[in-house]
């Protein structure tokens, strides 16, 4: 038994999950594989009416990772996944096998002059003045 | 919302609770109102916990039954967070930041820093300890997992004691802004909730993820580890409880001033709490945020203009004001009740103070646990020598969790960042790091202004004067103050 849903990403007036589309992992998956689906969960427009003006002009939208559960499906088409939690939830194939994208950035000037800085001052190298 | 096909639909075993329905509700319309006009219900459900029941008289409710019907002693916790492998952190004594302080100190000042390295804990935070009471809680009384709403190190925490207590885990994140960019300390977060077994929703901004988050305890049947249950709440005094003994034993004396990093208020309040079960009831409990003004938590644009996603004062002060505003109906965390003094510090300090900790003391941590380091920094100085203060959390630092990944992600979106003034920090536009350990400073915050805030939120269209005496009892011990004090702060509020 499938329950409606808010908003299944396709259809309506929105294709919003194609901002989401990450092709690196390839394009098809195959039953089984580790993928991302994409929900959209409100419609711009139809936010809280507390949320500011920039946040209500777009949708709600949410990403969820699991198995896949159909044979074969290619990004943009309804997917069904079974989560880590073990529920089953549908929604858009945005990405198939997606990575871990962060990292410790780069090396930062500002933070790099601290510590031989206070390690002088620690040393008495410097006489400081409060 | 995605519907649960098939899966586990009120898998919440449990006859002990006669209020669960024998399966989720099919048929139930699920659109953002009706769903929220449940509210009451699903909480009812999820927590186990009637709050009617502590209701009154009039505004008032009664805190201390709520926490003592519903929650766990401090033995009880103890024992849980025992067998959880939780707690019992060390204390450390940071020496180098010590002599450091006393540098820039006048003559006599310069109190010793300790801190609780709470990232010793097995998820790598102090929230290990709230989640362990809660899915211990959601075990024993028969629920089959966990559900938690949070972009935090919480969901980290609820993930890995459901992994260790066997429980099913799902976390629901605001993650991303409208242009699929995430929140590189969230993805970290995320990342390790999924390590822990744990389902995660991602969301883009906005307050609608309580939407989301209900759906999915109705859909499950799962219990809400809320961050502000009683049992949440009851895991975080063993913090202050150990601290305060720890530093006895060490030092012979309990600490003079506990900094705490404060954001949605549960690590102060839980914290004091356990400072005054030790008998540790003179002890300063000062409360420390970095300064997010000006930017709109709520906002599309603001949220990837941020460094630090939890410790700001885009949740200190509203949580101040309105503690009520949480996922459940009546808040345990109530830090009003609990600050002695509250102060900020800006992003570009708490960068420059995890730089100090990784460069004099050899521990990388954070960075957005060592806001109160930042504080407690300076706060020193302005102590005696012979005083103790204690910082009462380190957090696990990590890809997309550190200070070179938050900086670097700044720039890509626009800030600048530099050397300089902090007085110069602009939240949004402008990180400064201090050229100097003398350039630190905290900025005070006026708690008698919040203490209005608050009493002008919780009277609503009521006069003063209509305030019944239990009433007035009642805001007497929110406020943290006598008496005769809020009747002055009444009567400094706004007529009408």
């Amino acid at each position: 038994m499938v329950e409606p849903l808010s908003g299944t990403g396709q259809g309506g007036k929105g294709r919003e999950y194609q901002r989401w589309l990450r092709p690196e992992g390839g394009r098809i998956a195959r039953r089984g594989q580790w993928v991302q689906i994409y929900v959209k969960v409100l419609d711009a427009g139809q936010r809280a009416p507390n949320v500011p003006p920039e946040t209500q002009a777009v949708p709600l939208e949410m990403v969820v990772k699991g198995f896949l559960q159909e044979d074969q499906v290619g990004l943009g088409e309804p997917a069904t996944v079974r989560t880590l939690a073990d529920r089953i939830l549908q929604g858009v194939l945005v990405a198939v096998e997606p990575r871990y994208g962060h990292d410790f950035g780069a090396p930062v000037a500002e933070l790099l002059q601290v510590g031989p800085r206070v390690r002088r001052l620690l040393a008495g190298g410097e006489n400081h003045a409060c | 919302m995605p519907a649960e096909r098939s899966g586990t639909p009120g898998t919440g075993r449990g006859n002990s609770r006669p209020w669960e329905a024998s399966q989720a509700s099919p048929g139930r319309a699920r659109d953002y109102a009706a769903v929220l006009a449940r509210q009451r219900e699903i909480i009812l459900r999820s927590t186990g916990v009637d709050y009617a029941q502590f209701e009154g008289p009039g505004l008032a409710f009664d805190y201390e039954r709520m926490m003592s019907a519903t929650g766990y002693s401090l033995p009880e916790v103890q024992q849980i967070q025992g067998e959880c492998e939780v707690g019992n952190t060390p204390l450390l004594e940071l020496r180098q930041l010590t002599a450091l302080a006393r540098k820039l100190a006048p003559a006599g000042k310069g109190a010793r820093i300790f801190l609780k390295d709470e990232a010793c804990n097995p998820s790598g935070s102090f929230k290990a300890r709230r989640a362990a009471l809660s899915v211990y809680h959601a075990r024993t009384h028969g629920y089959a997992g966990v559900v938690a709403a949070t972009s935090g190190n919480y969901g980290a925490a609820v993930a890995s004691q459901a992994a260790r207590q066997g429980l099913k885990c799902i976390v629901v994140q605001e993650t991303y802004d409208s242009r699929t960019v995430g929140q590189p300390e969230i993805i970290e977060k995320g990342r390790a909730c999924e390590a822990y077994g744990a389902e995660v929703l991602q969301l883009t901004v906005g307050p609608e993820l309580f939407y989301t988050f209900l759906l999915v305890l109705e859909d499950t049947g799962f219990f809400n580890a809320s961050l502000y249950t009683p049992f949440a709440i009851a895991g975080i005094e063993t913090l202050g409880y150990e601290l305060a003994v720890q530093t006895r034993s060490r030092c012979g004396r309990f600490p003079d001033a506990v900094v705490v990093t404060h954001a949605g208020g549960g690590n102060v309040t839980g914290t004091a709490r356990g400072l005054r079960k030790a008998g540790s009831t003179q002890t300063q409990v000062i409360g420390a945020s970095v300064d997010l003004s000006g930017l709109h938590m709520a906002s599309d644009r603001d949220f990837n203009r941020k460094s630090f996603t939890t410790g700001h004062t885009g949740f200190g002060v509203p949580f101040a004001v309105n503690p009520d505003r949480a996922d459940v109906p009546r808040n345990a965390a109530r830090p009003l009740r609990y600050l002695d003094r509250y102060v900020t510090v800006t992003q570009g300090e708490v960068f420059y103070a995890t730089e100090l900790l990784a460069q004099l003391e050899g521990l990388e941590r954070g960075p957005a646990g060592n806001t109160s380091l930042a504080a407690a920094f300076v706060l020193a100085q302005q102590m005696d020598r012979d005083q103790i203060v204690v910082v009462n959390e380190t957090e696990y630092t990590g890809a997309g969790k550190h200070p070179t990944a938050q900086l670097t992600f700044a720039r890509q979106n626009g800030i600048e960042v530099r050397t300089g003034d902090p007085r110069d920090n602009v939240p949004g536009r402008c990180i400064v790091i201090p050229e100097d350990p003398a350039q630190m400073q905290v900025v005070e915050q006026d708690l008698d202004r919040i203490r209005r805030s608050y009493l002008r939120h919780v009277l609503g269209s009521r006069r003063p004067e209509e305030l019944e005496r239990p009433e007035l009892e009642y805001l007497a011990e929110e406020i943290h103050t006598s008496p005769g004090r809020l009747q002055q702060l009444l009567g400094q509020l706004d007529p009408g």
